[in-house]
């Protein structure tokens, strides 16, 4: 996956765990707000930060928007400015990806309508696993545990590249979770808009090239997988899934 | 003295006994206990007891009814003789009080003799016969007994009985009795001006004066007539002074209704949220399933309770702040306002028996911390999940006793990070952990002799039920020879991601598997009925 440069706007709680998360994972980032106290301590962190007035699009576009920018985090805690900020933002950058906090229901849609590619409810999200937490105990026990706890087992998506044994493939005759120890979820096929087909769903759906693959597993295992798909052979059945079909 | 000591004697067997204890509270439940079930039953049985018999004797003034007649009401006397005296009963505790002397006497070294206690008995008997209720359950029966038929007019003292079993008017009763001040002010104020427009009216109407006013009587009736506004008109004054008393009269007969509504009204507003408490604490008391306490109406805490109330589980919301307490009322959410940091608040809701956890939601670490130490403190066995905001409260919790912590920005902070690398990817999980297109992940408990012995993982035929297996959760781990891969540990389980096909299952495993609602719905229920191996 190439790595685009990320700006972060906000100086706060939540920005400042998006950065360490981030950092963490080796982004390219900048942390942006007005407010040079919080700022001072993000630096104190080793965080790479700039101090400037977002309303002035001139000093936006200084940042490289529209550059060389890909991924923007509009993380105010007020709606207001989160809005105001992604439409000065769409304007400067139609194609960039933009993420952005929201605090209330009401303004999601706002945000969608300015052109955010994904909205971050927090109180509808800790909602909701607390309600998965009650509902469903051991579930959300592993998934805590495994995918977004330790980052044990990861989920991973991997595109379908032209000519790749994955190519013209049906998914029913994949057998990741043999060939490797990998659980594969579905496959969003770009074709048709980006609709979620589930592994079981539609056995007899061949992969093509617009196709992007959603595995689950160690990411070892998903690594091996990514090579062998580009280098266009067939999956021996070897590494940690030594036996065959029963 | 023997007599006396052998008493003694059966007051410990009693106070020893559980049948009788269970008898006794039984009984407690059905008539007294105001947060019963069973008591709502018996209440209305016997208001359509009371309403029947009452119907039967206004009846029987033009008609005959025979034998049905006699037995209805025969049968109606005894059931409220019989409550009579489970009531009497249930008042006091007469073995505990004959204890209570003997080992007080036993205690000063005194002989120990049978009056003073059984004085005591009595007199706590005379105290429950003499309430307003009791003497209205006794007039219900006394006139049935034949010798006393003139006191038949008693019977309707029946229909007072409902007060009893209707709880809002005993409510009633209770409010207006707090605002006995007013009333006795009232009343005084009222009872001046009547005597006093009484007798001037008698003064100036007499017949002797040409008036229609016969005695003292007339006056006070005529007052009273026209001071409530009522105003019959069949005694109307007809001297000019006898009109200027009836004007006044009539003015400060305005002034004395709005007194009186507005004491009533406001006696009422006072209480109201209060009364309302107390029906979310006995609805909740009457609840069949155990109730989840939600602490903290912000955001958060409304989406859980939204989602709450979509699965039907029984839910209180507790707020302190009354616009969130509004729009909870709106939702038609149980709810109380208050802090939940007090003790006798969550008492009062149930945390110590009948609540089955208690989510602390609120904005405020403090709080979240101080709710999560009381509610353990009260009930070490409630399922506590707790909110906090700083990654530093997250340890305090857990050390006085939270189950789970949640962390909203934590939890932002990795779904942006997620995000960023795999957006579809991860859409895709999200939509399947949230149960999006019908499609989840589940869990399926294997049970005794629900699978042959050494059934692996390879002889079930996932595929062929549109399913897939993600992994099996175990409660000990497995051996090493069986194993190829190292499960992740769990907190009271090993969790085994992708087993091998030589995996063997036993009781006790619980698999998890991705898949549509009614796929996972068929998977168990073949299961169950043992037809999941496949054809080797």
């Amino acid at each position: 996956m190439k790595r685009c440069r990320v700006v972060i706007f906000g100086c706060n709680r939540v920005s400042l765990e998006v950065a360490r998360n981030l950092r963490e994972r080796d982004w390219d980032l900048l942390l942006v707000s007005a407010d040079p106290d919080c700022l001072k301590s993000a630096e104190a962190e080793g965080l790479a930060v700039r101090e400037i007035d977002y309303t002035n699009d001139e000093e936006l576009k200084a940042l490289g928007l529209g550059d060389d920018v890909g991924v923007v985090f509009t993380l105010f805690e007020k709606d207001s400015r989160n809005v105001f900020l992604v439409i000065s933002i769409r304007y400067l950058a139609p194609d960039i990806r933009i993420i952005s906090l929201c605090q209330s229901e009401h303004s999601e849609s706002k945000l969608r309508a300015a052109g955010v590619n994904k909205v971050i409810d927090p109180y509808k999200i800790s909602g909701q696993r607390i309600h998965n937490m009650i509902k469903r105990p051991l579930v959300t026990e592993v998934i805590e545990r495994t995918i977004f706890g330790d980052r044990r087992l990861g989920v991973m998506e991997l595109e379908v590249e032209k000519g790749s044994f994955l190519d013209g493939r049906s998914l029913g005759e994949l057998n990741l979770s043999i060939h490797y120890n990998l659980v594969l979820l579905g496959v969003v096929d770009r074709e048709s808009g980006n609709e979620f087909i589930f592994a079981t769903g539609n056995v007899d759906h061949r992969l093509g090239p617009e196709d992007v693959l959603v595995v689950i597993g160690p990411t070892r295992e998903i690594e091996r997988f990514e090579q062998d798909s580009r280098a266009k052979k067939t999956p021996s059945a070897g590494g940690e899934g030594e036996e065959g079909r029963p | 003295m023997s007599f006396s000591l052998f008493i003694v004697q059966r007051c410990y067997d009693l106070e020893a006994s559980s049948r009788y204890k269970k008898t006794k509270r039984f009984f407690y439940d059905l008539l007294e206990n105001p947060r019963s079930r069973q008591r709502s039953w018996f209440d209305i049985g016997m208001i359509l007891l009371v309403l029947s018999s009452v119907y039967l004797l206004i009846y029987e003034v033009g008609n005959d009814l025979g034998a049905f007649g006699f037995y209805f009401e025969l049968f109606a006397v005894t059931v409220f003789i019989i409550e009579y005296l489970l009531r009497l009963w249930l008042h006091s505790d007469s073995h505990r009080i004959i204890i209570d002397h003997y080992e007080k006497s036993q205690f000063v070294d005194r002989p120990f003799r049978l009056g003073p206690p059984l004085r005591e008995i009595l007199a706590k008997k005379w105290d429950y016969i003499t309430t307003p209720m009791a003497i209205i359950d006794l007039l219900a029966i006394i006139p049935s007994y034949r010798p006393l038929r003139f006191l038949r007019i008693f019977l309707l003292f029946r229909l007072f009985k409902l007060f009893r079993y209707a709880r809002s008017t005993t409510e009633f009763v209770k409010v207006l009795s707090e605002k006995r001040f007013e009333f006795y002010t009232l009343a005084i104020f009222l009872a001046f001006v009547v005597f006093t427009a009484a007798a001037a009216i008698y003064f100036f109407e007499s017949r002797s004066q040409g008036g229609e006013i016969d005695n003292i009587f007339d006056g006070i009736y005529w007052a009273l007539i026209t001071i409530s506004t009522v105003g019959y008109g069949d005694i109307i004054p007809h001297t000019p002074e006898g009109r200027v008393i009836t004007l006044a009269l009539i003015i400060s007969g305005m002034g004395v209704m709005a007194f009186t509504t507005s004491i009533v009204v406001s006696a009422f507003s006072e209480k109201m949220s209060e009364m309302r408490q107390n029906q979310v604490f006995s609805e909740l008391e009457r609840m069949k399933a155990r109730h989840t306490i939600l602490c903290g109406f912000g955001r958060m805490g409304q989406m859980v309770a939204e989602r709450l109330a979509r699965d039907k589980m029984p839910f209180v919301v507790i707020d302190p702040d009354p616009d969130n307490m509004e729009q909870a009322k709106h939702l038609g959410y149980l709810v109380i306002q208050g802090y939940g940091e007090r003790t006798e608040l969550l008492k009062s809701v149930g945390v110590e028996r009948r609540a089955e956890r208690i989510l602390c939601l609120t904005g405020d670490d403090v709080v979240n911390v101080y709710i999560t130490l009381t509610a353990r403190s009260l009930n070490p066995g409630i399922e506590i999940i707790s909110r906090a905001n700083r990654q530093e409260t997250v340890r305090k919790l857990i050390q006085v006793g939270a189950n789970h912590t949640i962390k909203p920005y934590k939890t932002v902070a990795l779904i942006a990070s997620e995000f960023l690398g795999k957006p579809v990817a991860f859409e895709a999980i999200n939509g399947v952990l949230s149960g999006k297109h019908g499609i989840g992940l589940e869990t399926v408990s294997i049970r005794e002799n629900m699978l042959r012995d050494d059934t692996r993982i390879g002889d079930i035929d996932f595929w062929g039920s549109r399913l897939l297996l993600f992994g099996v959760l175990t409660k000990q781990p497995r051996p090493e020879d069986e194993m190829c891969r190292d499960p992740f540990s769990m907190r009271e389980r090993s969790f085994y991601f992708n087993p091998q096909p030589s995996f063997r299952l036993q009781a006790g495993d619980v698999l998890l598997v991705f898949g549509h609602e009614y796929s996972i719905v068929h998977f168990k229920d073949r299961l169950e009925s043992n037809k999941l191996r496949k054809r080797r």
